[in-house]
This record gives structure tokens, sequence and C-alpha cells, in this order.
């Protein structure tokens, strides 16, 4: 049984790697996601939880994937909160809230095991698609690269590979901007600003 | 014929060899030889493994599945005639037997 959603991945890799079976490109598929997720943080979630005045430590858990980087905190009102992830899950507060309220961490996911039943990867369909020639180039460069395959190739896999990591460079810069064009959705770390309540 | 089954690969052995009346080679012998070629298809290939933590094992011919990626059957039907064939001592059995052993590896481990 296939997964609609990397039919296409898989049937380019059938094509282009003679020899190779559907498992051992299902296994690459999910180091190439790993890979590609880790350096581009392109997967990202909101997870609230409810903080109080006594504790530093809280868990979050994401619905899909696994925590790979804390990208942000804020509070009910949208101000800043300064935290850290020691531990993936585990966010620790510089200092205890003044009040119980509602936290927001926006964090950056990668897939995670188990996998479904056919051993495909966990990952929103919108980033299969939109990074469709970047994952094949990831899979392609990962198979070609094995030593003593019917399919192996070296002068290909350092081709497809270094195509991989162009796509990982432009899908990064695409998560900066917001997907948008131009745009910078950096400022300046809200963290430091001081609020100033003037009479 | 598919190659599904142990029964399979020993009646396309057997054509191979040119003993389809089986006056030549027993069915062990075939079975035996699967039973390296599995072996060594796992040395080569451990893909074709995956999930697998013990390498199949047949012990008579019958309709149990040998299962493989179909794409690797036809160079395990290869190894099998190869192994069995270097039982003879006549030179020109050994050669193609040769001829036999080099078809499986070479499929395994590369495009030819």
């Amino acid at each position: 049984m296939g997964s609609p959603q990397f039919d296409r991945i898989l049937s380019t890799a059938r094509i282009r790697l003679a020899g190779a079976l559907d498992a051992a490109i299902q296994y690459e598929l999910f180091s190439v996601l790993d890979e590609f997720l880790q350096d581009s943080s392109v997967w990202k979630d909101e997870l609230s939880f409810t903080v109080s005045t006594t504790a530093l430590k809280y868990t979050i858990t994401p619905t899909a994937g696994q925590l790979i980087r804390l990208e942000g905190l804020t509070d009910s009102a949208g101000n800043s909160v300064w935290g850290e992830m020691e531990m993936p899950g585990t966010v620790k507060l510089a200092t205890l809230p003044t009040e119980g309220q509602k936290y927001t961490a926006t964090v950056a996911l990668s897939v995670a095991d188990p996998v479904t039943r056919d051993a495909y990867p966990l990952v929103p369909v919108w980033i299969t698609k939109q990074y469709n020639t970047t994952l094949i180039d990831g899979v392609l460069g990962h198979m070609m690269g094995q030593h003593a395959k019917p399919y192996s190739n070296e002068t290909l896999s350092v081709y497809h590979l270094r195509r991989f990591r162009n796509g990982i460079a432009q899908a990064r810069v695409a998560a900066l901007q917001g997907n948008t064009k131009g745009n910078q959705s950096w400022a300046f770390p809200q963290a430091f600003a001081v609020k100033r309540k003037w009479r | 014929m598919a190659l599904n089954t142990v029964q399979d690969y020993v009646s396309a052995a057997r054509t191979l060899l040119q003993d389809v009346n089986a006056e030549r080679y027993d069915d062990s012998d075939f079975v035996d030889a699967l039973n390296f070629g599995l072996l060594e298809a796992r040395r080569l290939r451990a893909d074709l493994f995956i999930g697998v933590t013990t390498v199949p094992s047949f012990t008579v011919s019958n309709t149990d599945a040998v299962t493989i990626d179909q794409q690797y059957r036809t160079p395990l039907l290869y190894f099998v005639a190869a192994h069995v064939q270097m039982q003879d001592e006549e030179d020109t059995q050994d050669s193609r037997a040769a001829m036999f052993l080099q078809k499986f590896t070479t499929s395994m481990l590369s495009p030819g």
C-alpha cells in the first residue's frame, strides 16, 4: 500500500534508481526529511501551556513530529517571554510568572518514529508538495551515495546532494521571511524591550 | 512461473541445468543452494532484508513462499543453479557454474 503524499517522490526514485527497493527508499526518505526539517525549520507549530507562579519548567508535547527547537515564547498578551528548552519538550522560564496564564511556545519540528504502518514518515502534506523537488534530490543523493548498489553513482550523488542543500537553504530563507516576497519577519528581540508607563 | 515458492526455484533451476527429470541432482541439493543463496544475498544486500531478523531457511521443496523482492528473484535463481552445478567435477560444468555465480553477483551489485 502506498502513500499518496509520497507517490511522486517514490515513483521518481524508482525510475532513477535501478534496482532500488521501496523499503530502502523509505528509510532514506525519513533521513532526508529529518535533515531537511532540522536545517530549514519550515515545520513550525504553536503549543499553548498554562503557567503558574510557582514553577519554572513546563512540559510541552506536539501533536505530531518531534520537537527540535524553541523558536519563540509569548504570554497571553502576545509579549515575548524569555525561555529555553534544555531538553526537547521541557520549557524553562527565566523568571517565575507573576500570574497564572497561558503561554504559547512556537516550536520547530522534525519527523519522528514511529512512522505510519506503511513505514512512511508523518509530515504535513504542504511540505512535501512545496518542497517536492528538494526532497527528491535528497533521496536520490542519499541513495546514489550508497556503496556497492546497482544505483550507486558518486558523481550524481554529489550533484543531487548539492541541489538538496541549496533547496534547504532556500526553504530556510522562505521560512524566515514567512513565505513572503522581500519581507523580513525578524524583528528586534522583544525580550529586551522595556515597557515604560508615562503619566 | 513467478519464482514465488521453493518449488518454483527448484523447477526453474532444473530447467537451467537441463535436469527436469531429476536424474542428476536431488531436490535437497536445490533447497540447500537456495538457503545458501539467501545467506549470500543478505551479505551483499542487507536492504533486501529490512525488518527481517533471521534469514529464511527451507528444508524441503514445497509451496513455502520465498519472500524476496521480485527484482532479485532471477539473480537468486542463478545462484541456486551455480551452487548445485559446482558439485560436479567436470570442467565444462565449472565454467557454467562460474558464469551463473557471476550473473548473481553482478545483478546484486550493479545494473548489469
